[in-house]
Formats: structure tokens, sequence, C-alpha cells
């Protein structure tokens, strides 16, 4: 029973990691991915959503209809440097 | 290798854009977590190539991705960690910092653009991939 529910969570954690793997490549590409890319990841969604129980499908919709922006400070606080080709230090320190 | 990629704007002119720096660690090897000085940014490595769209210093950062992983570690493995890292934060707060296989990520933003995060992260990504691919490291 443990080990199922164990499996049943990857499922959906694997589920999430997968569209926000998606999600990114599309950004990356314009938005746009052909259909032969978007027919790999159909595939590798599929089995994850099919391993899920009805409960966790509807937690995950729910979940996917809630998603907003995630929470951050006003600013950084930090502001750039120069670095020299062929040297070391890092590109930004604190403001 | 230390890969940061950070958007910043001009205090002066208020241009705003993209930099990315690609420092090397020759003859630098690991699995797993990178060794603390390396992730400490003790030892920054050497900046082999860069990306300028707005020229330092000064200029106010507002987001910022931080990939340190070995030189030879191939795109796609990087690209792994990265998803991995990313969606498992995705419902965390900004700065995030984590590490993923054989790479430490570190990924922030200011609150403007937090609120389309995913898309402020594909330009910091694609600005990372296009200076990691065109150094040849």
């Amino acid at each position: 029973m443990g080990s199922e529910v164990t499996a049943m969570s990857k499922a959906t954690e694997r589920y999430r990691h997968l569209l926000f793997e998606l999600e990114l490549e599309r950004l990356v590409h314009g938005g746009v991915l052909s259909q032969e890319v978007e027919l790999v990841y159909t595939e590798r969604f599929e089995p994850l959503w099919f391993a899920m129980s009805a409960d966790e499908q509807s937690e995950l919709e729910a979940w996917f209809k809630s998603r907003r922006a995630v929470a951050a400070k006003s600013e950084l606080h930090e502001q750039d440097c120069t670095v020299v080709l062929n040297s070391g230090g890092p590109p930004r320190k604190a403001a | 290798m230390f890969l940061v990629a950070q958007r910043v704007v001009s205090p002066t002119d208020g241009r705003d854009g993209i930099n990315a720096f690609l420092y090397a660690h020759p003859g630098r090897v690991w699995k797993g977590a990178p060794p603390p000085d390396i992730a400490n940014r003790q030892e920054s490595g050497r900046l082999v190539n860069q990306l300028i769209s707005v020229p330092p210093p000064g200029n106010r950062v507002r987001s910022f991705l931080d990939i340190a992983a070995p030189d030879e570690l191939a795109w796609s493995s990087i690209q792994a960690g990265f998803v991995t890292f990313a969606a498992s934060q995705q419902e965390t707060p900004f700065p995030w910092a984590g590490t993923a296989g054989d790479c430490l990520f570190g990924l922030s933003m200011e609150e403007a653009l937090a609120k389309a995060w995913k898309e402020e992260v594909a330009n910091l990504y694609r600005m990372a991939l296009t200076l990691r691919l065109s150094t040849g490291l």
C-alpha cells in the first residue's frame, strides 16, 4: 500500500516536471514546437497520467488552474561589475 | 564552468538587457554537487566568453540565472538538471538555489519580472545556452 502511494506520487511529480520542461521548451523556441516534438511529449505524459489515481488527477488539474506568479522581492539589491576576459571575479555584487 | 545570465537595467539611460558570462574551470571534474570552493564562488574560474547588451559596471541587476557545472558536461545534462531544479522550486518564493545532477543552480528575479517568471526563465536560459554553444567549451 505504502509503495503504491509513493509510486503514484512520483507519477504526479514527474508529470509536473515534464510539464515545466515542455513549457520551457516552447518558450525557448518562441512559443511553438513542431508537431513531432509535441507528439513525443504527449507520449511521455500519457503513462504518467494513467499511473495516477483519480484523486491525484483531480489534484493535478486543480494545481494547474491555480498556478500563479512566484513571490519575489521588489528589488534584488545587486549591481553588475566589469569582468575582464581571462581573469576571474564575480559579474555582480551587493548594491 | 560557471555560467551566468543576468538582466540588468542602466541607472543612467534605462537601457534593459541580458548580459551573460562564461567562466571555465579547466581540469575540475566532479559528480553530484560542485566542490565547495566552486559552489561558494571562492573559485570563480577564468572568464572565457561574454555576451554584453548593457555594458557594466553599476547597472541594477533585475534577474539572474547561475549555473555551476563541469566544463565538459553536455548541455542536455545541464538542461535535464535545470528542469528538475526549477520544476521542484516553482511553488517557493525567489531566490531559488539547489543542486540537480552534477550542477548547482541559482535563480532569482525582482517582483515585476516574477509576474511572468517562466518567460523570464526562458529568456535567461536562452542567453546562457547561446553563450555556451558559441564558446565551444
